[in-house]
């Protein structure tokens, strides 16, 4: 059991360090995550995934998961300048609270409570 | 006597008007020698013009032969076997061609680069079959315009010419072949201008066969200016591209007006560009497909411009990225028109890292419409992937279809004049 969770935590720390923030992209405006990577390619949907594994079916897939908090940043309605934006508000503190601070009244007021939650998460950092 | 001298003055005033009409109507032109005349006066069938004559390039050489060639609008001229008119030469084939080389006043046989030899050499119409021709530094073959100077290539391997001088108005005529290789090589200072490429849809598109209509290597001052009514790309990713091929090249310039072209699956490639400066693609690409250009590794200040109609399947059809040669790719310029006419998921331009350990820096998207026709549309208009420092995209105007899959580092495009329907980003 020890053994096992050893293994696992190691694959675990890898995985983490191979990707601080889970792979993802700005498209439309919108933050979307990959769903895999197949091969050490992004896959962002079912299609792009098949379409990798036609060119190279031997190639390994590693199913993505998005954390928490990588949703709530991705999903406060912040406008992100670029991807570097949002990947700067997911590692840190500061930026996003800067970048909270920034936000127009206008849109915090329709955004409150995505914003406050996203707030009190960024504090527990 | 003041009257009579009155008198007499009139008349003779009169008579001088008269004789002057007289003279301009009725004078017999044989004993002219200088002057004007004016051309409503003029009878064609009894009056030879002697205009313009380099307006009449080829009406001279061929109605008139060696006499009037004593103007030296060209230094020789050249026909096929069989061609009518008065030529100095006859070029059947390598051989011949060669010769006439040789012969003076060219005097250029077996010269690459050289400034000695300098002359202009006139193709009259005709069928040229040949293969491994060098046009030395300091000649120029020209045909008219428009007219059926043809060459052929002999096999389907060989290259038909290597330029050093220049070669316009002519067409190639692939025949349908299986062709690999190059067709036409051109060193530093050459120019193939004014051409036209017939079917050429059936080039062999596999990677070990290299195929590549203009290769450009280790040469600067180059041009390229004609037309593709077929042609076919080779393979993805190869280290060719179907039309043009420049390889550690400066100072290029291409425009080509191309169509029907044969991608056979979406990834056969049209143009390929590494380790080269100041690459200048333009044109008017109809029926495009496959990948139009792999900017690759170690590439300064690359211009991808023209009118694009996408209208096959394609792959990335812009790719930009780092790779052998250098890790970083800066300097890449993209201005262009873009019309996604089938029903296709991928990007059109893809910024793409090349993989662990290399970058792609400098480049700048501006000034780009691209518009579709379809309910399928790509991705996005752009994708720009992790390992990608940087890049500019201003005053670009996208409809249909998102702007940017993003991914990459410091990407500017935010606030920066950027349209998707009209809404900007």
């Amino acid at each position: 059991m020890e053994k096992l969770f050893f293994i696992l935590s190691i694959i675990i720390s890898i995985h983490l360090e191979a990707f601080a923030v889970t792979p993802s992209r700005i498209r439309g405006g919108k933050v979307e995550f990959a769903i895999c990577t197949v091969g050490g390619q992004w896959a962002f949907d079912q299609d792009e995934k098949t379409n990798i594994l036609d060119n190279t079916p031997s190639a390994q897939v590693i199913n993505l998961t998005p954390t928490t908090f990588e949703l709530q940043v991705a999903q406060s309605g912040i406008r992100f300048e670029n991807y570097s934006d949002f990947v700067a508000c997911v590692e840190n503190k500061e930026h996003l609270d800067d970048k909270i601070l920034d936000v127009k009244p206008s849109d915090y007021k329709k955004k409150k409570l995505l914003i406050d939650a996203l707030k009190t998460e960024n504090n527990k950092k | 006597m003041k009257k009579i001298a009155l008198i007499f003055g009139v008349l003779t005033f009169s008579i001088s008007q008269a004789h002057a009409v007289h003279q301009l109507i009725f004078r017999d032109a044989s004993s002219l020698t200088t002057g004007t005349v004016n051309n409503s006066l003029l009878d064609n069938s009894s009056v030879t013009k002697m205009g313009n004559l380099t307006d009449r390039l080829d009406q001279v050489a061929t109605a008139t032969g060696s006499a009037v060639r004593g103007h030296k609008i060209y230094d020789l001229y050249a026909g096929a076997p069989g061609s009518p008119g008065n030529v100095d030469a006859v070029v059947g084939g390598l051989a011949s061609f060669v010769n006439m080389l040789a012969s003076a006043p060219v005097n250029a046989a077996g010269l690459t680069r050289n400034t000695s030899a300098h002359a202009t050499i006139f193709f009259s119409s005709g069928i040229y079959d040949i293969c491994g021709a060098t046009i030395p530094q300091g000649v120029e073959i020209w045909a008219t315009p428009g007219s059926s100077t043809v060459f052929r290539p002999t096999s389907d391997v060989c290259r038909m010419f290597t330029v050093y001088g220049a070669l316009r108005n002519v067409t190639f005529d692939m025949q349908g072949r299986a062709r690999a290789g190059q067709m036409v090589s051109i060193a530093t200072g050459g120019a193939v201008t004014g051409f036209t490429v017939n079917n050429a849809d059936a080039g062999d598109q596999t990677t070990a066969n290299q195929l590549t209509s203009f290769m450009v290597e280790y040469a600067t001052n180059v041009i390229i200016d004609g037309v593709f009514n077929s042609y076919a790309g080779t393979s993805q990713d190869n280290y060719r591209g179907g039309l043009a091929t420049v390889w550690h090249s400066s100072s290029v310039y291409i425009n080509i007006n191309a169509s029907n072209g044969n991608f056979a699956t979406n990834g056969k490639q049209s143009f390929f560009v590494n380790g080269s400066r100041d690459v200048v693609i333009d044109g008017d690409y109809k029926g495009m497909g496959g990948r139009f250009v792999l900017s690759y590794g170690g590439n300064k200040d690359i211009f991808i411009r023209g009118k694009h109609q996408i209208t096959k399947a394609y792959n990335s059809y812009v790719l930009l990225k780092p790779g052998e040669f250098g890790a970083a790719s800066t300097g890449t310029y993209v201005t262009a028109h873009f019309v996604h006419d089938v029903a296709n998921t991928n990007v059109i331009i893809d910024l793409n890292d090349g993989g662990a350990g290399l970058e792609l820096g400098g480049v700048s998207v501006t000034g780009c419409t691209a518009i579709t026709t379809q309910s399928t549309v790509p991705t996005s208009f752009i994708i720009v992937r992790t390992g990608t420092t940087r890049a500019i995209f201003t005053n670009n105007r996208v409809y249909g279809m998102p702007f940017i899959s993003d991914s990459g580092r410091n990407t500017q495009f935010t606030s920066l004049l950027n349209f998707v329907d009209g809404i900007q980003q």
